[in-house]
């Protein structure tokens, strides 16, 4: 076990660099880099050679990325060129909220789908079941910055003691906190629990379909809630785990436009920002860091399988 | 005697990789001739349906040749020499197409006829195993499990190949259409001249199928002879346990005793050294399990890999209930 | 000859209608796949000839800005005194023709490229499955975001995008498909009778695969549609003048509190046409699995 996850983890900084490496290229590729962004016309064209010379950017791209690389590899990710603080401190100070807005987010996700699907199995085949699916289609239909846009119009219509909407960290209050992150958590986890919502009820199906050992728990007179939850349900959950894990990494890399409609400090925001301006160093350092998540995540949801699953064996080994 | 139509020379297939080897044949020869049916019996492991598959071609030999009419195999497809008879009735033929198209396939692989001609050709095959005219027309799903391998057969039939295979041929099916579908094989056969490669793990279908008999353990050939050898003086011991192994009723007065081999058949990823058998075979002894034996010939065209065979079968009755009595 | 009496099977009758009343009765077969075909077909119906139905220039500004809904303007109008409902017929005419075009375009580079990994094997299959691995790794809608905040947003390059990001997804289906497709005996068969290798793609592994790509075909519809309005939201879609229903929402939050339609006319029209695509595809395939 530890033998795996080492030589998962050993694997990490060959893709970082590859991820790296292509991000580098795509920029430099694209039209447009840092010194237009920040200039405009206003910059003579003299000002403009100047800028980039200091920069860096006169060097050959290749370069560039050594440049970059032997800094990030001392654990200096650089500069912003926007702010001019440091890359890693502006990724640090929003990496608390993406992270908690992902983390409620999920959890929401995972208790809506997962209580979803298990009603609908349930009520297997009634009405029950079909308005829940029909309803998780529909749930997945909805784009996430519509359902925050309602979200923000009902709170101005119905709670309206909930003030301008608008984030309140953790070190002020936690209830404060928690409040303001409930709403662009939901409006997050709605499309999310819907997916999941279908996976559960996918996966329960095939195993009732499949599996001849309901029956053996049936015959011993198992209710039918006590067979859905000690059996079909948990084994429901693993494939579910790789879709939840992919879906937590990809929120945890910021969710740019709910972050925009409620004004929350997150990576979404940073990374959007920095596009924008193509400020170069940030966009590295935040798409290093979704890539570490992204890897990280997808190990520790490996690693979960044996747990949900006994069947299942990390290593390709002798059976 | 004429040369065999297809023969396979010392074949040695590998799969897996360098480090890890997994060697499904060592060294298997055997020969068919026209208008003979060769049948090929073993358990699961054996390498019986890999031998199938080099014979068609699916697969390349690692080692060793595997020639039709004296060509190489990989040169002679396409050309309508070989053709196959697989297991699953309804994987078989490809579910979107009508029977006639797939029935006419390898004719039109092997030659562009005339429509009206191709066309003549599948009604005639189709009549010969046994299909009315309206099969032609439809989709394998209509068909009965017993009627799809009659397309099967009737497709492996239209380019009229000099050898067909057949591999599990009526395993998938209801046991009281084995009988009709076994007979429509022989009688095509016998028809056509068409040598015939039968394979099964069941020895009894084998026996009735067969002019001669190979058998099979781990990937290589321990006993090779004609039915009335294998059957009436069976020489090697894993030859003589499938024997004591059909039930008592169809042995007949031919009954044996039984022999009960211990122990689980061996992975074909980890073999033992010496004589592969040795592991389960009752008689088995030092020799046995350093030293491969080679195939020895017992009589003409009766041969057999064992140190020791023919056992005499009352001695290794003997050993057997021994065996059994230790609790191995 | 004694080939047991020959065998009858029975006549092709054309069975009650024959094919057009199983195609028809496949499609009543899932409530899913019913609604999904209407919506869908209400919605072609809409974005096509809506506009003619409407009678109303999308384009006219006018003096009655954030009127409700009245008889006029069904659904209102938005802060310059455009006509909501006709903007959106137009708005709901551009994202289709960006996620269909585009997903068509996505659909046959992938059956291609996943086709002949799957077939091919070997080196061909080891480099395509590389590629997508990685492609698959880069955030998608970062990509998005960079190339059109650099390019500058247009029709093309959002299905260039738009393509861009599906393909790898697309690709690794049909690999896997092929995979599985291949190993059925049908295929040996051909492959023994020699017949080349491009026709038993053609012949036999892609009709195989007809169910599970069309439903791929609908869902990719769906999600490029979701990420067509997201980034027109974004404000990288299809540029103004011309209406954008994602960049309608944006626009409208600002007067989202005086005048609702706005946000909700736009965004409700996402929701059904998503919807529409995602139903389909849904119906199409619980319509699959029941049949076999």
């Amino acid at each position: 076990m530890t033998r795996y996850m080492l030589s998962r983890l050993a694997a990490l900084p060959l893709s970082l660099l590859v991820v790296s490496i292509m991000t580098f290229s795509f920029l430099h590729l694209v039209p447009g880099d840092p010194v237009d962004a920040l200039g405009g016309e206003n910059l003579s064209a003299k000002e403009e050679a100047q800028l980039r010379r200091e920069m860096g950017l006169d060097k050959p791209v290749p370069v560039q990325f050594l440049y970059w690389l032997s800094h990030v590899v001392r654990g200096d990710l650089g500069k912003s060129i926007r702010s001019n603080r440091p890359v890693l401190d502006e990724v640090l100070s929003r990496l608390g909220v993406s992270v908690e807005l992902a983390a409620l987010s999920i959890i929401m996700a995972l208790a809506i789908g997962i209580l979803g699907g298990a009603v609908a199995t349930r009520w297997r085949g009634t009405w029950v079941d079909r308005s829940i699916m029909m309803g998780a289609t529909v749930g997945m239909s909805v784009p996430n910055y519509f359902v925050a846009t309602l979200f923000v119009l009902f709170i101005s219509l119905c709670l309206p003691e909930l003030g301008v909407v608008s984030y309140v960290p953790a070190s002020t209050g936690l209830f404060a906190n928690l409040s303001s992150m409930f709403f662009p958590a939901l409006a997050l986890a709605i499309l999310s629990g819907a997916t999941f919502c279908r996976y559960v009820r996918g996966a329960t199906e095939d195993i009732i379909r499949n599996a001849e050992f309901l029956r053996t728990a049936r015959a011993k007179g198992a209710s039918e809630a006590r067979v859905l939850f000690r059996h079909i349900i948990p084994n429901s959950l693993v494939p579910l785990a790789t879709v939840a894990g992919l879906q937590l990494a990809y929120l945890i890399g910021g969710a740019v436009v709910i972050e925009s409609i409620f004004a929350l400090p997150g990576l979404g925001q940073l990374l959007l920002a920095a596009i924008a301006q193509r400020d170069y160093p940030v966009i590295q350092g935040c798409v290093l860091l979704k890539a570490t998540t992204f890897v990280i995540i997808n190990l520790a949801v490996d690693l979960l399988y044996p747990l949900l699953d006994p069947r299942v064996q990390l290593e390709r080994g002798v059976r | 005697m004429s040369s065999p139509v297809l023969e396979l020379r010392e074949v040695s297939k590998r799969f897996g990789t360098r480090k890890h080897p997994v060697w499904a044949l060592s060294g298997i020869s055997l020969h068919v001739h026209a208008g003979e049916t060769l049948g090929i019996v073993g358990e699961s492991g054996s390498g019986k349906s890999t031998v199938a598959r080099i014979a068609v071609g699916l697969e390349l030999p690692t080692a060793g040749s595997a020639t039709v009419m004296g060509r190489p195999i990989s040169e002679v497809r396409g050309k309508g020499l070989i053709q196959m008879v697989f297991q699953d009735p309804s994987s078989s033929l490809n579910p979107l197409l009508r029977v006639a198209p797939s029935v006419r396939e390898p004719l039109d692989a092997v030659s562009a006829q005339p429509v009206h001609v191709s066309q003549a050709r599948v009604i005639s095959a189709l009549e010969e195993v046994g299909l009315d005219r309206h099969a032609g027309e439809r989709f394998p799903g209509a068909l009965s499990g017993g009627q799809k391998q009659r397309v099967s057969i009737a497709r492996a039939l239209s380019a009229l190949p000099p050898v067909i295979v057949c591999d599990e041929a009526v395993t998938a099916l209801d046991v009281s259409i084995r009988a009709q579908i076994l007979n429509l094989l022989r009688e095509v056969q016998s028809a056509h001249a068409t040598a015939c490669l039968f394979i099964s793990h069941d020895l009894c279908t084998v026996a009735y199928m067969s002019d001669r008999i190979v058998v099979m353990y781990l990937g290589k050939i321990v006993e090779v002879g004609t039915t009335a050898q294998l059957l009436g003086a069976p020489a090697h011991p894993y030859t003589y346990a499938l024997l004591s192994a059909v039930p008592k009723l169809q042995q007949g007065r031919h009954a044996r005793k039984r022999i009960r081999l211990c122990g689980d058949p061996p992975s074909v990823m980890q073999q033992p050294r010496g004589c592969r058998f040795h592991s389960r075979c009752p008689t088995a002894d030092e020799r046995c399990r350093d030293e491969e034996p080679a195939m020895r010939k017992l009589h003409d065209d009766h041969f057999a890999a064992c140190h020791y065979a023919p056992v005499e079968e009352s001695k290794l009755a003997a050993l057997a209930a021994a065996h059994e009595g230790e609790g191995a | 000859m004694t080939a047991a009496t020959t065998v009858t099977v029975a006549a092709p009758h054309r069975d009650r209608g024959g094919a057009l009343a199983g195609t028809w009765r496949f499609l009543c077969s899932d409530a899913s796949l019913v609604i999904g075909i209407a919506a869908c077909i209400a919605i072609g119906l809409f974005s096509l000839g809506g506009g003619w139905l409407v009678g109303l220039d999308p384009q006219k500004t006018g003096p009655d800005v954030l009127a409700a809904p009245s008889a006029v303007h069904l659904l209102g109008t938005d802060s310059v005194g455009r006509d909501v409902l006709a903007r959106l017929v137009l708005g709901a005419r551009s994202s289709l023709f960006v996620a269909v075009v585009a997903t068509i375009v996505t659909m046959v580079l992938g059956i291609a490229v996943g086709m002949a990994a799957g077939f091919f094997g070997r080196a061909t299959d080891w480099l395509t499955m590389r590629a997508v691995d990685i492609l698959l790794s880069i955030p998608p809608l970062l990509v998005a975001i960079t190339i059109l905040a650099a390019v500058g947003p247009s029709v093309l390059t959002l299905i260039i995008v738009l393509i861009v990001t599906y393909v790898p997804q697309v690709v690794r289906l049909v690999r896997a498909s092929t995979l599985q497709a291949t190993t059925r005996p049908f295929v040996d068969s051909a492959r023994i009778s020699g017949v080349n290798r491009l026709r038993i793609m053609w012949r036999h592994v892609l009709p195989n695969m007809r169910g599970v790509l069309i439903v791929q075909a609908t869902i990719t519809v769906a999600h490029m549609l979701l990420v067509e309005t997201v980034l027109s939201f974004l404000g990288l879609g299809v540029p103004p003048p011309a209406p954008s229903l994602g960049f309608m929402v944006s626009e409208g939050r600002q007067w989202m509190e005086i005048a609702p339609w706005t946000v909700l006319a736009p965004g409700g029209t996402i929701v059904l046409i998503v919807a529409a695509f995602t139903f389909l595809g849904h119906g199409l395939d619980s319509a699959l699995a029941k049949r076999t």
